[in-house]
């Protein structure tokens, strides 16, 4: 099988008293899709900030395409080819889809100090930016202000935004949350047509894309992987029925 | 045309016309208060630069228009008073001296920005204030020149070709860096660069979380705007012959701060009329009562509370220039 580019070993964060990671390993293999599940307070988010650098783990490695990038900073990690979307959105209001696709493609080297020249007039990051946004369903609201775009739009564009820099590794974030199950199928169907391209690490609630879309699902728990399998195996597992599928019911 | 370029029409076409009218209505003070506008505008224009467009609230920026100003008339002193100045005869050449102030004020930017910018919010506003106020006592205790009674200067810098000492070409001169230097703010804010700078006001986190480091685009802004700041402060000197430790006083910060948010934040041209406003106000509200502020005041907090975007925001648009 062939080299992970994302591996986790033995990551562990506690606040306090509370082990909110605990002692986690975890692989994501080119091109596949791993799913993240597990039930609220399971420590998901505290997973992916460590992955992403918005925290520091207490103990344990996390490799990046064979490199150690446990002590490095969130913004050396994106231009690595780390690309994120966020639980709840973060984008910027005031810009336009456009310019939040542009600002993700300017970022990648880690933004230019050029005061003259004006990235709306660059013309292949134009036409390759109304690409993503297009594939991300987004085509003719283009020019519209964040702030004024729908609650599912946004998460579209949350995608369009990290996908637009072709990243190594794409996290997700929960992106069908807030989604009804039009938008949400939709979005299914997109990452559906980009697995393959990207390896991508998903963490989700919406079993229903999960199961559709995963290679590989790991089921957290009280800050532990307590299954790592199929999707097929995370079916028939009583002690994942039990601390997670029996709730969803 | 857009509403904004209808705007920028009408005042460009106002400010450049002061100069005939005052003298066809024998008012010559008029150019003067015109000229004392122009000149606030550049620093109200520069502070918006980072207030509007980046959210950094500093409220030390008076410590630029200062020491600017204060350069000019240091230099000046010892070229006149024959007293070299670390082995330096002095000159009173623009295109020396201009540069030089900026640099100083380049370079007390670059220092008090990395630190302030290790902090955000309030943090922010309060080291630059302080750093304003370390500004401000040591100009009043630099009894060599002037100390609190502030320094005197015998003449304006000469440029080549143009005559300085002319109070009309001054003015005209003060006009165009404003022109220059508000057309080059749209330049930056519009840039690469203002695109990553005005992301980091808008969400840190996605910028961030894209591979952007934040103290370098923050401190490039903050520099930009000093040097702004600190050429109104060189014009200033320019214009008065004059420099006192009130030009690094704290409520000079505040009252650029006011132009701007009296004008409209992130506008760029509002602060412009924010300025004009304020000046005008100051002169006909000081002729009238010596305690001009407790009329000033409200003026100011009603603008503030119901004009939202200021008194050009809904016409010359946010941000968005």
């Amino acid at each position: 099988m062939a080299d992970p580019i994302l591996s986790i070993q033995g990551l562990r964060k506690a606040f306090g008293a509370l082990v909110a990671t605990d002692g986690v390993s975890l692989d994501v293999r080119p091109g596949e899709l791993h799913a993240l599940i597990g039930p609220n307070g399971a420590g998901k988010s505290t997973l992916i900030a460590q992955i992403c650098g918005d925290l520091r783990p207490d103990a344990g490695r996390i490799v990046f395409a064979g490199e150690d990038i446990t002590a490095l900073p969130a913004h050396l990690r994106a231009r690595r080819g780390l690309g994120r979307s966020f639980q709840i959105t973060q984008l910027c209001p005031d810009f336009t889809a456009l310019e939040n696709v542009l600002l993700s493609l300017e970022a990648m080297n880690g933004g230019s100090p050029d005061i003259f020249s004006n990235p709306r007039r660059n013309a292949a990051n134009v036409a390759a930016a109304r690409g993503w946004l297009d594939r991300a369903g987004l085509a003719g609201f283009e020019d519209r202000v964040v702030a004024r775009l729908a609650h599912g739009q946004r998460r579209q564009l949350e995608i369009a935004v990290a996908l637009a820099r072709a990243p190594r590794l794409l996290l997700l974030d929960e992106p069908m949350a807030g989604m009804g199950p039009e938008e949400s199928a939709a979005l299914t169907a997109l990452l559906q047509g980009l697995k393959g391209d990207y390896p991508i690490l998903l963490v989700e609630h919406d079993m229903d894309a999960v199961f559709a879309l995963a290679d590989g699902i790991s089921v957290l728990v009280y800050g532990r992987v307590i299954f790592t399998g199929t999707p097929a195996e995370i079916r028939a597992h009583p002690e994942v029925r039990a601390a997670y599928l029996g709730e969803e019911a | 045309m857009t509403s904004r370029s209808l705007v920028i029409l009408i005042g460009l076409a106002l400010l450049a016309l002061v100069p005939p009218v005052a003298g066809a209505l024998g008012m010559p003070a008029l150019q003067g208060t015109a000229t004392r506008i122009v000149i606030y505008a550049i620093a109200a224009v520069s502070l918006d630069l980072i207030l509007g467009y980046g959210a950094m609230v500093s409220f030390g920026h008076a410590m630029f228009f200062g020491l600017g100003g204060y350069a000019v008339a240091i230099v000046a002193y010892h070229t006149n008073m024959g007293q070299p100045l670390w082995g330096w005869e002095g000159t009173n050449a623009a295109l020396i001296v201009w540069p030089l102030a900026l640099a100083a004020c380049g370079l007390l930017a670059v220092v008090t920005g990395w630190f302030a910018l290790k902090t955000a919010g309030v943090q922010f506003i309060m080291i630059t204030l302080a750093f304003a106020q370390m500004v401000f006592f040591i100009l009043v205790s630099l009894q060599m020149y002037g100390g609190d009674d502030g320094l005197m200067m015998d003449a304006r810098n000469a440029l080549p070709l143009i005559d300085l000492t002319d109070n009309r070409t001054f003015y005209y001169v003060c006009l165009a860096v404003l022109v220059g230097w508000t057309a080059l703010c749209a330049s930056i804010v519009n840039s690469r660069f203002g695109l990553v700078f005005q992301a980091l006001r808008q969400s840190e986190r996605r910028a961030v979380n894209l591979g952007i480091r934040p103290l370098h685009f923050r401190l490039t802004g903050f520099v930009l705007s000093a040097l702004g700041t600190g050429m109104a402060g060189v014009l200033w000197a320019n214009y008065a012959l004059f420099v006192t430790p009130d030009m690094a006083a704290w409520s000079k910060s505040g009252e650029f701060m006011a132009m701007v948010v009296l004008g409209g934040l992130g506008t760029l041209i509002g602060p412009i009329a924010g300025a004009a406003v304020f000046i005008l106000l100051e002169q006909l509200l000081a002729g009238w009562t010596e305690h001009w502020m407790i009329i000033m005041g409200p003026i100011l907090t009603l603008i503030a509370l119901f004009g939202q975007r200021g008194l050009l925001g809904r016409w010359v648009g946010g941000r968005r220039g």
